[in-house]
């Protein structure tokens, strides 16, 4: 990966509070100069967990190890790291200046180096001549970027941030990720980011560690993670999915004409309740059959269309009382001049089978995506 | 105009009337209560001419008693900084049980009458209280003499700090703490350099509040102080002797600069408000 050190260790991180158990045996490793995003819905344990690693809060068992150290107990200020909140949080009585300055101000450092410093580290976040400005003054990106200055000037080996931008509009957030990421890899520091916003995770991590009710559901690289979920959580979680009901049957699982393969390895037995999820882009919708490969092609009607940006999507019914959603590219669509009503052939490239009881905590049924 | 038709009073005329009624009454009272008692002081400090009042004021037990009433009311002040700032935050900051009882305590002075509060003190701490006893064994004596008479102000004025400070700690978000925290300062450093600084502000309307207070203090003083001349008197004291003599020149001419020191005070603070605001 990244370094080949492991710069922070997560061993089996607990942590209740009032009997309720936020987190539960959380346990990952983070690279050195890795961007490390921690993806789940709201509520779902990623601010306790980022709070524990920055010695904020204590965890109830397991231990948090930096560089193979145990830091468990330590007070923030022994971790040697950074951290930016949701909200900038900068002191209202200090300049831009003083607020980048405050960390290596209390360590001790000599004046005229907290001034050369402070204002490398400024440029470096693209607010030279904003020193002598007031946190009131700036907008909350500036304030933002602010923030991240006064973490990184004191040079620390982990960077924490937790939904730094998430106040933000589009605009200003799509520049501060870029820029973020830019100096991230200019500093090759350590990164753990936490958000909710699965575009904004794809867009940084190196990994994405997807989280949901205080456990870990896969750790992987945003292809890992969107091509072949571990779970059915993260399968509804990341994109859109749709989700169709079935039974094992001879060995494979039926859907509307289609006897899909059971992945290999997997340990289904006859008749089991199965639900499949296939991800639009998945599902191919030919005129004619010649363009397609597989074997597993059923035929459809196209029920309606829906023009959204470059893609087009599709809702497809299959007989046998399924329809898909598919999503194929605008060009594709006209060049094949699909409309309402075309009987089409439908090939499903890649999908995923999990156990009908799993919980479902997060889905997008077929439904709600017709809506959009 | 449509008034008096149905022979009723419009609703215009009635309010007018109540407003002007009350108006009067308003000013009637300030007059009554405040404006004329006020300036029949000043009529009655000059009385003897400008330098009558001045030999008035100048007068060693006169001096003595506006100097005292200073130091006093300094000292008191700059003591419930100190302890007031320290009870804020633990009130703010920590939980513990019995804590609701310890906040309700801290408005206790208000309530308690000043005599009341003199006299316990007396009981308490006098030659032959429970804990004077065991100083004055030790030859120090806290009663009849400053420390008495410091302690009876820090116990009446006590809340005001406590009050303003803790005021503007609930709103204090944790997060400015927390932020310090990780940038490596230690909790003092994190105090001295972060909470300190938005504290500020509460913590001067607090010990102007305190400083007023103690200047005007009575009850309880006399109680304690054994209202000794050019030993333990205050000013309020020293205006209360002297006109009990039936010096009302002398009286008043204290009364005056002691009105004109706690006014300023409290457009001071009227002034540093809404400049913070
Ligand atoms: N100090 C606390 N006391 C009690 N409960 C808490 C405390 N901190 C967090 N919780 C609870 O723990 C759960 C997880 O909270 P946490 O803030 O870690 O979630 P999150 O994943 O960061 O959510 P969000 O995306 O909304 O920020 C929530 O149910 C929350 O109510
Ligand atoms: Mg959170």
């Amino acid at each position: 990966m990244k370094g080949n050190k492991i710069a922070v260790s997560l061993r089996e991180i607990s942590k209740s509070y009032g009997g309720s158990k936020i987190l539960n045996n959380v346990s990952f490793n983070v690279w050195e100069g890795e961007f490390l995003v921690i993806l789940g819905p709201s509520g779902c344990g990623k601010t306790t967990l980022l709070r524990i690693l920055a010695g904020l809060d204590e965890q109830d068992s397991g231990d948090v190890l930096f560089y193979g150290q145990n830091v468990s107990g330590l007070p923030p200020r022994k971790r040697d790291l950074g951290v930016v909140f949701q909200e900038p949080s900068l002191f209202k009585h200090m300049t831009v200046s003083q607020n980048v300055g405050f960390g290596l101000k209390v360590k001790g450092v000599p004046k005229y180096q907290i001034v050369k410093q402070v204002s490398e580290i400024l440029d470096m976040v693209g607010l030279s001549g904003f020193e002598s400005r007031m946190p009131n003054s700036l907008s909350g990106g500036q304030q933002q970027r602010v923030a991240l200055a006064r973490a990184l000037v004191l040079k620390p080996h982990l960077l924490l941030l937790d939904e730094p931008f998430s106040a933000l509009d589009i605009k200003t957030r799509q520049k501060l990720r870029s820029d973020l990421k830019e100096i991230q890899q200019k500093f090759g520091i350590t990164t753990i980011f936490v958000t909710h916003d699965q575009e904004e995770a794809f867009e940084l991590g190196d990994r994405i560690v997807v989280m949901n009710s205080g456990k870990v559901e896969h750790i992987g690289t945003p292809e890992e993670i969107y091509d072949y979920p571990k779970t059915e959580f993260v399968a509804s979680f990341i994109g859109t999915v749709n989700v169709i009901k079935s039974r094992v049957e001879n060995g494979k699982v039926p859907l509307g004409l289609i006897p899909l393969e059971l992945p290999p390895g997997s340990k289904f037995n006859e008749d089991d309740p199965v639900k499949v999820l296939i991800r639009p882009e998945n599902i191919v919708v030919e005129k004619s059959i010649k363009k397609l490969k597989s074997e597993e092609i059923t035929t459809g009607k196209i029920l309606n269309m829906v023009l959204l940006g470059p893609m087009v999507r599709i809702k497809v019914s299959l007989g046998h009382g399924v329809s898909l959603i598919s999503a194929r590219p605008k060009a594709e669509v006209s060049e094949q001049k699909l409309k309402e009503g075309d009987k089409v052939f439908v090939y499903i490239s890649k999908y995923s089978i999990f156990p009908e009881e799993t919980e479902i905590l997060i889905t997008v049924p077929i439904t709600k995506i017709l809506k959009v | 105009m449509k008034e008096f038709k149905n022979g009723l009073i419009p609703y215009k005329v009635i309010d007018h009337a109540i407003k002007y009624s009350l108006v009067g009454l308003v000013t009637g009272f300030f007059l009554l209560l405040i404006l004329f008692p006020l300036s029949s002081m000043f009529v009655y400090s000059s009385q003897g001419g400008l330098l009558g009042f001045i030999s008035k004021i100048t007068s060693p037990a006169a001096l003595f008693s506006l100097k005292f009433s200073l130091i006093v009311a300094f000292s008191a002040t700059l003591c419930n900084v100190a302890i007031g700032t320290i009870v804020a935050h633990v009130l703010t900051k920590y939980d513990f049980p019995g804590k609701k009882a310890l906040d309700a305590f801290v408005d206790l002075p208000i309530a308690v009458p000043t005599a009341v509060a003199g006299f316990t003190l007396l009981l308490l701490y006098g030659p032959a209280g429970l804990f004077g006893k065991y100083f004055s064994e030790r030859g120090i004596t806290l009663m009849f003499a400053f420390p008495g008479i410091l302690l009876a102000h820090i116990f009446i004025t006590f809340p005001f700090v406590v009050r303003s400070v803790s005021a503007v700690l609930e709103r204090l978000e944790k997060k400015y703490e927390e932020v310090a925290r990780t940038l490596g300062a230690s909790g003092f450093q994190t105090f001295i350099y972060v909470t300190l600084p938005s504290i500020k502000d509460g913590l001067l309307a607090g010990s102007i509040l305190t400083f007023a207070r103690s200047l005007g203090e009575f009850g309880a003083t006399i109680m304690v102080s054994g209202n000794l001349a050019m030993r333990t008197q205050t000013a309020p004291l020293y205006i209360f002797s002297r006109f009990n003599t039936g010096d009302i020149q002398g009286a008043s001419a204290v009364a005056v600069v002691l009105a004109v020191l706690s006014f300023s005070i409290l457009y001071g603070l009227k002034y540093f408000m809404g400049e913070s605001e």
